[in-house]
């Protein structure tokens, strides 16, 4: 198992290399250049070439992704010894900026606030993996059950409506679920807030940032049922669509499943219905439900930025947002960054549980 | 000698067709195939005949008099902000949203199966640094990568539909390799190598044809989920620009209303997507089932 857990991990250091080239890139991609941009079209061309100069945009690209991966002053210090090795030496360069490196962390400071980004994302993501985490228990609570009983009463009108009801899911919007529910629920009835964590005179002593945890932590009742009031709506709109990939994926392997020899053999040696199908065909059906589960919650991040803008949820997913209309090209690149790491992380854990629930693949 | 030419073609054209006229006959049976079918043609034929028998110019239309507006009889589903009749613009938009819909499939199956069937077929250092691009474009969520590269190249219908486009070419290069891989290895394949075919002629007579059930499948599936990025695109203003009559964009102007409770201007453009996703969805699923009939439970 340590080994298999070793090679996985080894695996995703091209990936993430890739990664932060690709983001790196992005802001090459920019038609013209960030300077120009940034900045309004009647802008003096020796001001564009000061930003440009203090942005590290006049260096090579190559030079570049150097600083961007490892920091001014570690960058300084290849340069200097470059020179050493190949026999023209140069004096140590002055390091005018404290920028660290993403290696090390640092993502650089926002254009717009000047703000870290890092520390920005660690105020932030606590939101996004709250409303994640809410969002696909909701789309398992449901989605499993109903594709299970789908495949137990095949079909039967239950098999029809509750695929019907996945297959509604699938196709849906988020945005537009989330406006009509705000619409229904909030405007109309007053049942919940249009959006937002907490309304602003519920008082929460904040630990991890995660607020259903921290008024758990705290006993903080009146806090825990502001927040829940808060985080149901986006949870249920943001988990739409899980829920009927899930639903679908559930029904196709249990299926596949209930068709072995095995649960004939569970079934002829007297077992209660029951035990076939929770402790024998929903076991062996559970791998691609896994994956598609692990697959949905890189699905949760990207349908963050719709339903956290919709929702006023300040997460990872809006902040990203805003810095595209600010043209806050530092945000885009570290908060891209921070998704994409934290998404091919998701899909190593999802590798690793098959190995958990499926022996075979650990001696592959 | 007039017989043997009678016959000879009519023995070829049969055995040509049936492939698909038995997947015709199976998608025929299938109900959520049909359903979606004919979901599918009832927008495309709105997308295609309102030009003509009801055109409309967005720079021009709008009447301030009778500015959101809830149904009644003369505007069924109201009027939007700027008095314009929301009918109207849905039943347009669909050529617009249809249309990105189209295109972008376009680009990712031309793009991405090609790039797949030959890193499949010849293998090696180009197949192994082609799907090493494709696993860091897969690294990104999809809406995330597609609004990435329209905020890089700037708002607007045409970048849009590139970006939703690129955004499939992973799926598709995968799904055209996998089955590249598998075909090559067939003894019909062999046979062809045999008797001195090139690598084009095997390519292109042998690994595509037979690759393209699995690829229509994913084609449709693909239109479905290019449907709602490219609304999600507009929603967020990125993608077709007012005037343009998108359904997504029709969303986004219908966004500051909510509060006052206009809901028709919300409604309406929403339900046309999901009803063109779950078109494209229940054909895809019907055509799977008619094109793979050991998939079929």
């Amino acid at each position: 198992m340590a080994r298999y857990i070793v090679r996985r991990l080894l695996m995703t250091i091209p990936t993430l290399l890739g990664v932060s080239l690709v983001v790196f890139m992005f802001v090459h991609l920019i038609p013209g250049d960030p300077a120009r941009a940034m900045t309004r079209e009647n802008t003096s061309p020796e001001a564009i070439q000061m930003i440009r100069e203090r942005m590290g945009l006049n260096k090579p690209l190559w030079e570049q992704y150097i600083i961007y991966m490892l920091g001014n002053d570690t960058a300084a210090k290849l340069e200097y010894h470059w020179g050493q090795l190949t026999g023209h030496p140069i004096p140590m360069p002055e390091v005018t900026s404290s920028f660290r490196g993403v290696l090390r962390g640092d993502l650089g400071n926002s254009l717009v606030t000047g703000h870290s980004i890092t520390g920005e994302f660690r105020v932030r993501f606590p939101a996004t993996f709250e409303l994640a985490v809410a969002g696909m228990l909701f789309a398992m609570l449901i989605g499993i059950p109903a594709g299970i009983i789908a495949a137990v009463k095949r079909s039967t009108i239950l098999d029809t409506a509750s695929m019907f009801v996945a297959l509604i899911g699938v196709s849906m919007p988020i945005y537009w679920l989330g406006l009509m529910g705000i619409m229904l629920f909030a405007v109309v009835l007053h049942l919940v807030p249009t959006g937002g964590r907490l309304d602003f005179d519920v008082e929460l002593r904040l630990l991890t940032q995660l607020y259903i945890l921290d008024s758990l932590i705290t006993g903080n009742l009146q806090a825990l049922g502001d927040a829940l009031r808060h985080l149901i709506l986006p949870a249920v709109v943001i988990g739409t669509v899980p829920m009927g990939i899930i639903a679908r994926m559930t029904r196709s392997s249990m299926l596949e499943a209930l068709n072995q020899d095995y649960v004939r053999t569970a079934r002829s040696k007297g077992l209660r219905e029951r035990a076939v199908i929770l402790r024998h065909t929903l076991k062996n059906a559970l791998l691609p439900i896994i994956t598609i589960i692990g697959l949905e919650i890189a699905y949760l991040f990207s349908g963050a930025v719709l339903t956290e803008s919709i929702f006023a949820w300040p997460g990872v997913g809006r902040w990203l947002f805003q810095s595209i209309l600010y043209r806050d090209y530092t945000v885009i690149q570290g908060a891209t960054l921070a998704i994409a790491v934290i998404f091919v992380f998701a899909n190593l854990i999802v590798d690793l549980s098959y190995a958990v629930v499926d022996p075979r693949i650990r001696y592959r | 000698m007039t017989a043997s030419a009678s016959l000879a073609p009519p023995a070829t054209q049969t055995k040509h067709q049936s492939l698909w006229t038995d997947a015709l006959r199976r998608l025929r049976r299938s109900s959520s195939g049909k359903f979606g079918a004919t979901l599918i043609l009832l927008l495309l034929a709105i997308s295609l005949l309102m030009p003509v028998i009801m055109p409309y110019d967005p720079r021009t239309d709008g009447d301030l008099a009778s500015r959101l507006q809830p149904p009644s009889q003369s505007h069924p589903f109201g009027t939007d902000d700027l008095g314009r009749d929301v009918l109207r613009r849905v039943l347009h938009g669909s050529r617009v949203s249809l249309g990105i819909a189209l295109i972008s499939v376009g680009i990712a199956l031309s793009f991405g199966s090609t790039l797949g069937l030959v890193c499949g077929f010849l293998g090696g250092v180009t197949d192994m640094v082609a799907m090493r691009i494709v696993d860091i474009m897969l690294a990104f969520p999809a809406t995330l990568l597609a609004i990435g590269i329209v905020a890089a190249r700037g708002p607007g219908i045409n970048n849009a539909m590139l970006a939703v486009g690129i955004v499939q070419i992973p799926a598709f290069a995968r799904l055209a390799r996998s089955m590249a891989i598998s075909i090559r290895e067939k003894e019909y394949v062999t046979a062809a190598r045999c008797i001195g075919a090139s690598r084009f002629r095997l390519l292109s007579r042998h690994v595509f044809p037979n690759s393209l059930s699995p690829i229509i499948v994913q084609a449709t599936l693909s239109i479905a989920s290019s449907i709602l990025e490219a609304a999600a695109l507009g929603f967020l203003g990125l993608g077709a620009q007012p005037p343009t009559p998108e359904w997504g964009a029709m969303l986004a102007d219908g966004y500051k209303y909510l509060t006052i409770g206009a809901w028709w201007v919300l409604l309406f453009p929403g339900i046309f997507i999901m009803l063109a996703v779950l078109g494209y969805n229940l054909l895809g699923d019907g055509l799977r089932d008619a094109l793979d009939p050991s998939l079929r439970r």
